[in-house]
């Protein structure tokens, strides 16, 4: 292709825009609002897997050193805890180190835990953490089976629930967002052919005055590329904002909850919205051309 | 250079539109084709641009054989075929210059010879003052003086007018005529399609007639008769 013919159908396709502002604009509101709709369910899929992630990190194991260990002997269990495949970290902690906590559990009531000091009924301990929720129960008796633990205590019932509570949410959204995409493809493809009947008296007299169905679609790709462009570039900040906001909205309500920043998770937002908008915009107008250069 | 031998057309609900055609029209001739509606005009337009395709018959246009045509060359021939409608066809957001620029840039020509070409040409259809106007701007026969320089730009070795003057007012509709006969005059092949008898008569030419898609009369420096039809 010559040079003067590229710029020739970039200035052509810019042109069009302009000139059939109204038709541009419709294309371009409904892909932003499509893209906006598959963004947001994206948004809320990985906030709701970042929540239940931080469910599980609190969901931890806990091992009870044997009371006939002194302190040494059982800080220096940690080298066999951690050699255990599924734990990820271990925190010791000493049994006084243990009543203190409970004391501060219990506040101003903590006036009855008051002599115990002599006779610490509580035992040192290894806080565990696991690679993988999973695993909990094989991690559990691997423990159980090292020399000098006296209990294991974990709650794979609750990390069971986690685990199903999670595969739903993260079905779900696949699912919801699925079908938006497809959603969106046929709207957006129903205004590309919309616009496309708009013009067809234009496109007719191009194939008459002997162009080529290349010629007469390439402006109009292009047309749709930019379209689709600025569509997902207005989708992406308005995304932003919006997002911003509810979390803002979020966090000053529930102030725990955990949240994704939007910086985390610009990269795949980025690459949704140019993805699909580059190809409805571009791909979509190059099919449905096909029906009108029949001339 | 128009050949077509025994051409018939049936659409496909089951219309007859043409039967047994036969046309010869050479390279420098001008002529009218002449008929009521419907009686088969435009579907000769229509077949010798290869927007439709005959159902029996033979036909070759400036040397494309309309028999075997593939679809990527029909661009090459309609480039041969310069048309020019009753209701002109002009891209309404585009200027007078680039509705003429267009024509040329559709068969790749080059910015340079663009440049130097359409201004030359639409001084040769008397509208070079209203390069920059845009096609609502201009009457109905400057409009179609835009469409005839459309056709022309390409330099094309036939121009096929379909019923040029059918929204003009008589003094316009000959100033279009006279434009084509100019046109001829300067070795390009004009094939008028058309119902209006004075106009044709006007003018002493080659006059086909047609009706109920069969061809009534050819005859040379004849006139269009209602006694023929």
């Amino acid at each position: 292709m010559r040079l003067y013919n590229i710029t020739y159908f970039l200035r052509e396709g810019i042109s069009s825009i302009f000139s059939h502002r109204l038709m541009s604009f419709a294309a371009m509101s409904v892909i932003t609002a499509c893209l906006l709709l598959m963004g947001s369910f994206s948004l809320v899929a990985v906030n709701v897997d970042k929540v239940l992630e931080d469910v599980e990190n609190k969901n931890e194991i806990v091992v009870f050193i044997d009371e006939s260990y002194t302190g040494e002997q059982a800080r220096a269990l940690e080298s066999e805890i951690v050699a255990v495949k599924e734990v990820e970290s271990a925190v010791y902690m000493t049994k006084e180190q243990a009543l203190e906590n409970f004391k501060k559990d219990f506040g101003d009531d903590s006036g009855i835990l008051e002599g115990l000091e002599e006779r610490n009924p509580l035992r040192d301990r290894f806080t565990i953490k696991l690679h993988d929720i999973h695993a909990t129960k094989r991690a559990a008796q691997a423990l159980e089976a090292i020399e000098g633990v006296a209990n294991v205590r974990a709650r794979s019932d609750i990390s069971d629930r986690i685990i199903q509570v999670r595969d739903v949410v993260t079905a779900i959204c696949a699912v919801l967002i699925l079908i938006l995409a497809l959603v969106s493809v046929f709207i957006i493809s129903n205004t590309v052919n919309l616009t496309m009947f708009n013009r067809r008296e234009e496109i007719a007299i191009m194939k008459m005055i002997g162009a080529t169905n290349g010629f007469v679609r390439i402006p109009f790709v292009i047309e749709g590329l930019l379209i689709g462009i600025a569509g997902a570039t207005l989708a992406l900040f308005l995304q932003w904002a919006v997002y911003e906001y509810v979390v803002a909205a979020a966090l000053s309500s529930i102030s725990f909850m955990p949240n994704v920043s939007f910086g985390d998770i610009i990269g795949y937002i980025l690459m949704m919205f140019y993805g699909v908008g580059v190809l409805v915009g571009g791909v979509g107008s190059a099919i449905t051309l096909h029906k009108f250069l029949k001339v | 250079m128009v050949r077509l031998l025994d051409v018939c057309k049936v659409y496909e609900n089951g219309t007859p539109a043409l039967s047994g055609i036969n046309l010869k029209i050479d390279d420098g001739e001008f002529v009218f084709l002449v008929g009521s509606s419907a009686s088969g005009k435009s579907t000769i337009v229509k077949i010798l641009t290869s927007e439709v395709k005959m159902t029996s018959g033979r036909g070759i246009v400036n040397g494309f054989n309309l028999n075997r045509i593939k679809p990527s060359k029909v661009p090459e021939l309609r480039r041969t075929v310069g048309v020019v409608f009753q209701d002109f066809r002009l891209i309404d957001k585009k200027t007078v210059y680039e509705n003429v620029a267009f024509a040329m840039r559709a068969v790749g020509a080059p910015p340079r010879i663009i440049k130097s070409r359409v201004p030359y040409v639409l001084k040769l259809v008397g509208l070079d003052r209203k390069m920059k106007s845009f096609p609502n701007e201009l009457s109905g026969g400057e409009r179609q003086r835009v469409a005839v320089a459309r056709a022309l730009v390409n330099n094309p070795s036939m121009i096929i007018a379909d019923e040029p003057t059918g929204n003009l007012d008589p003094k316009m509709s000959i100033e279009i005529m006279s434009l084509l006969e100019k046109i001829n005059e300067l070795g390009t092949t004009v094939l008028v399609v058309t119902h209006e008898r004075e106009l044709v008569n006007e003018f002493s030419k080659r006059v086909i007639a047609i009706d109920s898609g069969r061809i009534v009369s050819d005859r040379t420096g004849g006139y269009y008769q209602n006694e023929t039809l």
